[in-house]
C-alpha cells in the first residue's frame, strides 16, 4: 500500500502503517510512504482504518494535502530475483566464484564454484566472504578436515572441498540456507565430501565425530565470541580457525575472547571495515 | 574515484531484525542490491538497539555495491518513549492513550530536525505535535 502525502505528515502515516502491522515501511521523497502486508481478507479493512486516519489528520494539526493511498498487489518473484542482473563472475585468487547462469571458461590452475546463492548469504562479492576465500586457498594443502559455521549458500564449503579438503561438514541454523547449500553442493559435484547439517554451529561442532584442521566461521563478532569455547574443543591439536564477520570496531573483543578460549591469533586482515582473523590452537 | 550513485532507498525497519521480507526485499530487489547482504550488515550493525524501528538510508552505487546510514528513530518511536507507553491509540481522537509536555516536544523536534523536510524548527514541531495527536498522545502547553 503507497500514501502518498505531504512532507509534515509522513512521520504520522509512516507511524499508523507500522502500527497497523507493517514490518517496516519505504520512504520515497518528497512524502510518499510504502508499506507491505501478506496478501489476506485484512486488506479492504486495512484500507478504511488508513483512510479513517488521513481524514482525522487535520483536526491533530497536520496538514495530509491531497494524500493519495494506492493498493496494488505485488509477486515476490518480481523482486526477489531482480539483483541477479548485477551478479557476474568473480576471481579471487586461484578461485573464481561462477553464478550458475553465466558460463565461464576456466584456466588451467582456476578452480570454480558454481553458485546460487537464492535467498541465502554468500555470494563471493561482500568483504567477509571475500577475505574467507583468499585466505582459504592458504590454508589448505589437501586431506583437511573442515567445518563450516553458518554455511549460507554453501560457498566457502564448496571451495574448501575443491580446493582439496578431504571432509566437509556445513552447518546452518536456517532451514531456507540448508536447501539453497544442498542445491549448490550437488551444482558443484561434492556432496560426496560435504555434508550439510541443519543446525546451530554450537550444537554441529559439539557433535562432530572428528577433531578439526580448519573451522570456518564467517558469521557476527557475537555469534564468535560466544562460540569461541566450542571452536576450541572442536579444532585438532594445531587446527586452525577462519573468524569473519567481524566489524573491524570490535575486533580486539573477538581477539580477546579467542584466546581466553586457547586460540591464539596470529594474522588479521581488514578490508571496508570488516576483519578476518586467523587463530590457531596450540600443538 | 568516486562511484556514481544509483539510486538512494530510505527505509524504516526493526532494528537488528531486518529481513529478506518486504519492505526490505523490493525495495532494494528492484535496485539490484543483494537482499541477504543488506540484512546481515544492517543486523549487525544496529543489534544494540534492537527493539526500535530504525530509519535507514542505503545509498546504491552502479556496481550494486551499497553503503548505509541509520538516522535518528522516527518522532513516533522517540513520543511513545516519551509518554512512556507502548503503542499509540487505535482511535487517536476518542480514546488519549498519554500525554507529552510542549518542552518535550520541542525537544524531540530539535533531534530530528536534522533528517525532517522541515524548514524551520517552528514547523518541526508542529510536525512531532501533530504526529503525537494523531497517536492519541495529548500535548500540553
Amino acid at each position: 500500500m503507497a500514501v502518498t502525502t505531504t512532507a509534515e505528515a509522513v512521520e504520522a502515516v509512516a507511524a499508523e502503517l507500522e502500527a497497523l502491522g507493517s514490518a517496516g515501511v519505504v520512504l520515497e521523497d518528497p512524502a510518499r510512504v510504502i508499506a507491505y502486508w501478506p496478501a489476506g481478507a485484512e486488506a479492504d479493512e486495512r484500507l478504511r482504518r488508513l483512510r479513517r486516519f488521513l481524514a482525522g489528520l487535520p483536526v491533530c494539526g497536520l496538514d495530509p494535502g491531497p494524500a493519495r493511498v494506492e493498493a496494488v498487489r505485488r509477486d515476490d518473484a518480481e523482486w526477489a530475483e531482480s539483483w541477479k542482473r548485477f551478479y557476474h563472475t568473480r576471481r579471487i585468487g586461484r578461485l573464481v566464484v561462477r553464478p550458475s547462469w553465466e558460463e565461464y571458461q576456466p584456466g588451467p590452475e582456476e578452480v570454480v564454484v558454481t553458485l546460487d546463492p537464492g535467498m541465502a548469504f554468500g555470494t563471493g562479492t561482500h568483504p567477509t566472504t571475500a577475505l574467507c576465500l583468499e585466505a582459504l586457498e592458504e590454508e589448505l594443502s589437501g586431506g583437511e578436515s573442515v567445518v563450516d559455521a553458518g554455511t549460507g549458500s554453501g560457498i566457502l564449503a564448496i571451495a574448501a572441498a575443491k580446493l582439496g579438503a578431504a571432509r566437509v561438514v556445513a552447518c546452518d541454523a536456517d532451514p531456507v540456507a540448508c536447501q539453497v547449500a544442498e542445491e549448490n553442493l550437488a551444482r558443484n559435484g561434492v556432496t560426496d565430501r560435504v555434508v550439510v547439517r541443519c543446525a546451530d554451529a554450537g550444537e554441529a561442532l559439539r557433535s562432530l565425530d572428528w577433531p578439526a584442521d580448519l573451522i570456518l566461521a564467517n558469521l557476527t563478532a557475537e555469534a564468535i565470541v560466544s562460540l569461541a569455547p566450542v571452536f576450541a574443543g572442536a579444532a585438532a591439536p594445531g587446527g586452525r580457525l577462519l573468524a569473519s564477520g567481524i566489524v573491524a570496531e570490535r575486533r580486539a573483543e573477538v581477539v580477546g575472547a579467542l584466546a581466553a578460549a586457547g586460540l591464539e591469533v596470529d594474522t588479521v586482515r581488514e578490508r571496508e571495515g570488516w576483519a578476518l582473523l586467523r587463530a590457531a590452537r596450540a600443538e | 574515484m568516486a562511484k556514481k550513485v544509483a539510486a538512494i532507498v530510505k527505509l524504516q525497519c526493526p532494528a537488528g531484525k531486518a529481513t529478506p521480507a518486504p519492505p526490505v526485499g523490493p525495495a532494494l530487489g528492484q535496485h539490484g542490491v543483494n537482499i541477504m547482504q543488506f540484512c546481515k550488515e544492517f543486523n549487525e550493525r544496529t543489534k544494540d538497539q534492537t527493539g526500535m524501528i530504525i530509519p535507514v538510508e542505503i545509498t546504491v552505487y552502479e556496481d550494486r555495491s551499497f553503503t548505509f546510514v541509520t538516522k535518528t528513530p522516527p518522532a513516533a518511536v522517540l513520543l511513545l518513549k516519551a509518554a512512556g507507553i507502548e503503542k499509540g491509540s487505535g482511535v487517536p481522537n476518542k480514546d488519549k492513550v498519554a500525554k507529552v509536555s510542549r518542552a518535550k516536544v520541542r525537544e524531540i523536534a530539535q533531534l530530528k530536525m536534522p533528517d525532517l523536510n522541515a524548514a524551520s524548527l517552528e514547523a518541526a514541531e508542529r510536525m512531532i505535535a501533530g504526529t503525537a495527536r494523531s497517536m492519541g498522545i495529548v500535548v500540553e502547553d
